[in-house]
């Protein structure tokens, strides 16, 4: 009785190998391997699901584009991200200087939170990530990448270029910045408790 | 037992990481690769505008350059004239000079013209004016401060 094959599927650096040599379907293998890491990824930098979804597109055009100069050195996601993270930096730059150039017209605020109403949990998370997109990109990046996709301090210090040290330092501060928007949740006056989809504990 | 600091910042990281995770919504890829593929069109298109644009650019650049060239040759050629005028000038005062050294130089005082006419020529002899002093080194009227 012959045992079926089980074929392991491609690697990121075999496909990649693929992709250089213009290979459309290694290429849309690999956008499906990470499409959805990215979005989410560029959800929680930019705090705009719909910009997290062109700024994604964006991501794997560049990726194929720069697929003759990446090395395999077996973490094609990291790159992705950080490809990710220059197009928020250079997405917000032209934001920042259009504002300058355009003082008169209303930035679009998201809403400060009615600290004294009671909030669902879904709410909350949407003023989390509004506060979240609000912090400085030094800061939101190395904590993004720290507390949510779960990266090691050296790790993110490899990717972002910067010593340990200044990872600690800077997912402290984002942190401590974060907690600060949040402020209001817990000093509204209504005490909260934690009841399974209810808010915050006071 | 936790401080209250310390129990704001795990609630906060809580809350963060109970973030949900996002999808790429349905088509994703399909739009990644109209998008790939829509871009040698525009590579030619852009490349289709901007070589009429880039040939113009590179007329203007040339003719700018010949242009200045042509304006520093100019001004280089007006340059060597006024050289060319000073040191003749400058030549014909030391002609000058020379001659006047000469003339001093004569036993006699010198005598100076000052006009005439068909009849008359009117002369100062320099010798006979009282407590003249000789000039031995004269200079061009122009550098005289006192006229007669």
């Amino acid at each position: 009785m012959s045992m079926p094959m089980i074929l392991e599927p491609p690697s990121d650096g075999e496909l990649m190998a693929r992709v250089r040599e213009g290979d459309r379907e290694a290429f849309s293998d690999l956008v499906d391997r990470h499409k959805d890491a990215v979005v989410s990824y560029l959800t929680r930098l930019s705090g705009d699901r719909d910009r997290a979804e062109d700024l994604a597109q964006d991501t794997f055009l560049r990726l194929f584009r720069a697929a003759r100069e990446y090395t395999e050195q077996g973490y094609l996601r990291a790159y992705l991200f950080r490809i990710a993270t220059n197009l928020v930096r250079s997405a917000e730059r032209r934001e920042r200087r259009l504002r300058l150039l355009m003082p008169f017209f209303p930035r679009e605020e998201h809403a400060e939170p009615a600290a004294a109403s009671g909030m669902l949990r879904r709410e909350l998370h949407r003023e989390v990530s509004a506060a979240l997109a609000k912090l400085p990109l030094r800061y939101r990046v190395p904590l993004v990448l720290h507390e949510i996709e779960g990266w090691s301090y050296v790790d993110i210090a490899q990717e972002i270029g910067c010593r340990e040290g200044t990872v600690k330092s800077r997912v402290h501060r984002g942190r401590k910045q974060l907690k600060q928007r949040l402020e209001p949740y817990w000093t509204g006056g209504a005490a909260w408790k934690t009841t399974g989809p209810g808010g915050l504990a006071k | 037992m936790e401080d209250h600091r310390t129990r704001r910042t795990r609630q906060v990281m809580e809350l963060l990481r109970e973030l949900p995770s996002e999808h790429a919504r349905p088509g994703f890829t399909a739009r990644v690769l109209e998008q790939l593929d829509a871009e040698p069109q525009k590579a030619s298109r852009w490349s289709f505008r901007l070589a009429p644009a880039l040939a113009v650019a590179a007329l203007l650049a040339v003719a700018i350059s010949a242009g200045a060239l042509i304006e520093w040759q100019g001004r280089a050629r007006k340059h060597q004239e006024e050289v060319q005028a000073l040191q003749e000038l400058r030549a014909e005062h030391g002609r000058l000079e020379a001659e006047l050294h000469a003339i001093s130089a004569t036993s006699e005082p010198p005598v100076v013209y000052l006009g005439g006419d068909e009849q008359f020529d009117y002369v100062l002899d320099l010798g006979k004016v009282r407590d003249a002093e000789v000039v031995t080194s004269a200079t061009p009227a122009a550098y005289h401060i006192a006229t007669f």
